[in-house]
């Protein structure tokens, strides 16, 4: 892909990151999730508030996936065909959280929105790196999400969103599968695509750290922050390189930062 | 309520079994009928319920279930498709499956679509949008071979009644899924 | 519908199964000299040819049909392509009938034979048939095709090179997915090979015993290579058939 022009990325913290997709005027953007509103219950402000950025994140979900769609035209077609999958399912998910979301009283624009993944993803060069962080490490981490939180709703009597939920974890399933086919096939082919991934891995360790609350802070609902997952172990491969790690240590680091199942078929390949 | 994830994944199984079952009725039918006209409509649609059946196949791995899983229908209607592929007479082969079998099919697929949530399994709902696009294409071509081959016209009314009733006898044809074949 | 039987006492059973059923329109014979075999300038010559060829696209198609209701328990890839190969027979069925009607030609005007669906869906495995109707029968059609085409060309008729393009883009296809099965299926089990061999062999008698030297004597045409490496034949496979065509001609040719 062409390298990004100045006026396609913005600075956040000392980051430089893809510059936020458009939205329109009655959303407020902010540029981390530290910066939302949330509440911990199951209250109607909360159950709102998560149907408010679950649908942000699937509309910057179609965003990353039709992104890639623009700065990869040289990528299989196979992969490509996956990836404008991708962006109708995250259409389907968006629109029927948006469903959700009125029938419960929402609106759009109810809350502040982060689209931290996009900003991520896709300042990447690279569509390995961006399958990686995208659909292997932010959507995976969905599934664990997505797992989980049905009968949280159904607790509290919401089978309708329960159901959302359900049809969106069997389609964001089919998203993680397809990213780890052709992860493992690119690295089959060419093992210096490891390396790109360990740089993404690395970049979104140091994004994380630099937009994480610090110590004592308060979230803007006016709450302590809940302790998030445990953060990337952060992977210096630039300076590995110059001191001439082999391939065998790079899969070592990367094994460390949960990349061991593509490495182990990678190292077949 | 509309339907689960998995009770879309065994209706959707269902009707794989079927198509793939009606694939191998005509593919049976090719060499044991006659007419050359016949055997060449049937060898095209043969490919038409073979696509059908690897889309729903595709759609059943989407929806949790095993890649191209079929799950056989209710035993009494496993056993209707089973008598049906044994007719013989060739205006029967054509009238059964093109007036009867074809057309019931698209009932159980519209009832399908108004019981799904449209948006949430809109997958599914355009693989049978597009199945029930072919299964009107097919019905046509059908009714060109009737012009063609007018002797093939005539058929038992008797009979296709029967066939028609004994389809829809069963409302709900799915059967459980074994718990073996959850993906 | 016309029987094996009445009209095949002759042909060994072994190697023959029963006929696929046919209208009361076509005559159906046991061997290529029962046939109406015109000389190469008789005006009847390519009607003919086309009668004959669209009852063999209807042998291909009822052969893959067969195939797809004994072998449910294939690998669904290959079931989808033989579903996809019955489809195309059945084109070349329509193309091939649209072409000698609109020259003239009336159905069951010529006798015709049925020795494909009957050697092969005589055979009892899905390798064995895909080795003897896609590899052996459908490859030579590639070859023969190649040839047919610049023979048309030259006569100047367009109508039928474009039919035997077509023809033979779908044929090559049909060639490339069972050369990728047999080569799979030989990778999983290496005795599979001995199943290929015997196929080869009866399919090979079988033929004999149909067309006789008299048939055999009259292939004019040697290997289409380029085609045969699109459907998926390696290069040493290629060039092995190539040598077998020229010896084969020059065998004929020296006596």
């Amino acid at each position: 892909m062409v390298a990004l022009k100045p006026e396609e990325t913005k600075q956040v913290k000392g980051m430089t990151l893809r510059r936020d997709p458009l939205r329109e005027d009655c959303f407020s953007v902010v540029n981390s999730d530290a910066e939302l509103k949330e509440w911990p219950d199951m209250s109607d402000i909360s159950r709102r508030q998560r149907l408010h950025r679950h649908m942000n994140n699937e509309t910057g979900a179609i965003e990353i996936a039709a992104q890639c769609l623009v700065d990869f035209p040289e990528a299989p077609w196979e992969l490509r065909m996956h990836l404008a999958r991708q962006c109708w399912d995250e259409s389907r998910h968006v629109a029927s959280l948006y469903r959700r979301l009125r029938e419960i009283g929402g609106r759009k624009g109810e809350f502040p929105i982060s689209n931290f993944e996009w900003t991520v993803t896709c300042a990447l060069d690279s569509l390995a790196a961006r399958l990686a962080l995208q659909n292997r490490t932010f959507e995976a981490g969905e599934l664990d999400l997505l797992g989980q939180l049905p009968p949280k709703w159904r607790e509290v009597g919401d089978d309708a969103t329960a159901e959302v939920l359900e049809s969106i974890l069997a389609d964001e399933i089919t998203h993680v599968r397809f990213a780890n086919q052709w992860l493992r096939r690119m690295i089959q082919e060419d093992r210096r695509v490891l390396l790109k991934i360990a740089m993404a891995a690395r970049f979104l360790s140091a994004v994380s750290a630099a937009v994480a609350p610090k110590e004592g802070e308060m979230s803007p609902s006016g709450l302590p922050f809940v302790k998030g997952e445990e953060k990337l172990a952060p992977v210096n491969i630039e300076d590995r390189k110059h001191a001439e790690f082999s391939d065998a240590e790079i899969d070592q680091f990367l094994r460390q930062s949960g990349f061991e199942s593509i490495m182990t078929t990678g190292a077949e390949g | 309520m509309t339907l689960s994830v998995e009770n879309r994944a065994e209706k959707v199984a269902t009707f794989r079994f079927i198509h793939v079952f009606l694939m191998e009725t005509l593919a049976r039918w090719v060499p044991m009928t006659p007419e050359m006209e016949v055997k060449v409509i049937l060898g095209r649609h043969i490919w038409d319920l073979a696509q059908q059946a690897d889309a729903l196949g595709k759609r059943t791995y989407e929806l949790r279930a095993p890649l191209q899983f079929s799950l056989r229908p209710l035993d009494r209607y496993a056993r209707f498709l089973e008598e049906f592929a044994r007719t013989t007479a060739t205006s029967e082969k054509i009238h059964g499956f093109y007036e009867v079998m074809l057309p019931a099919l698209a009932v159980r697929y519209r009832a399908y679509l108004d019981q799904t949530d449209r948006l949430l399994d809109e997958p599914t709902v355009r693989i049978v949008e597009r199945i029930l696009g072919d299964f009107t294409r097919m019905e046509s071509e059908s009714q060109r071979l009737l012009d063609e081959l007018p002797e093939l016209r005539p058929v038992d009314q008797t009979w296709l009644a029967g066939l028609r009733k004994l389809e829809a006898a069963e409302t709900d044809i799915v059967a459980s899924r074994p718990a073996t074949a959850v993906a | 519908m016309t029987s094996a039987a009445q009209i095949s006492p002759t042909l060994d059973p072994k190697l023959f199964g029963d006929a696929p059923a046919r209208d009361a329109r076509f005559r159906e014979k046991s061997r290529w000299v029962d046939l109406m075999n015109f000389p190469d300038d008789h005006p009847l010559k390519v009607v003919e040819f086309f009668h004959r060829q669209m009852n063999e696209e209807m042998n291909g198609m009822e052969n893959a049909a067969q195939s797809l209701a004994d072998f449910p328990d294939a690998d669904w890839n290959v079931r989808l392509s033989i579903a996809r190969q019955c489809a195309d027979e059945a084109r070349h069925v329509e193309m091939f009938r649209r072409i000698f009607e609109s020259r003239g030609g009336e159905i069951g005007a010529y006798p015709v034979l049925n020795f494909q669906y009957r050697i092969i869906a005589n055979l009892p495995d899905l390798l064995s048939r895909l080795v003897v109707q896609n590899r052996s029968f459908e490859a030579g059609g590639i070859d023969a095709v190649t040839f047919a085409i610049d023979e048309a060309r030259k006569r100047g008729d367009q109508e039928l090179v474009e039919l035997f393009e077509m023809q033979q883009a779908d044929e090559i296809t049909h060639v490339r997915f069972a050369n990728e099965y047999i080569r799979d299926t030989i990778r999983a089990d290496p005795r599979a090979a001995l199943r290929v061999a015997r196929a080869l062999t009866l399919a090979s008698t079988a033929f004999t015993e149909v067309m006789g030297r008299e048939g055999i004597e009259k292939v004019e045409y040697l290997t289409d290579e380029r085609g045969r490496m699109e459907a998926g034949f390696g290069l040493e496979e290629v060039k092995a058939a190539t040598t077998q065509a020229i010896k084969r001609r020059a065998s004929y040719e020296g006596q």
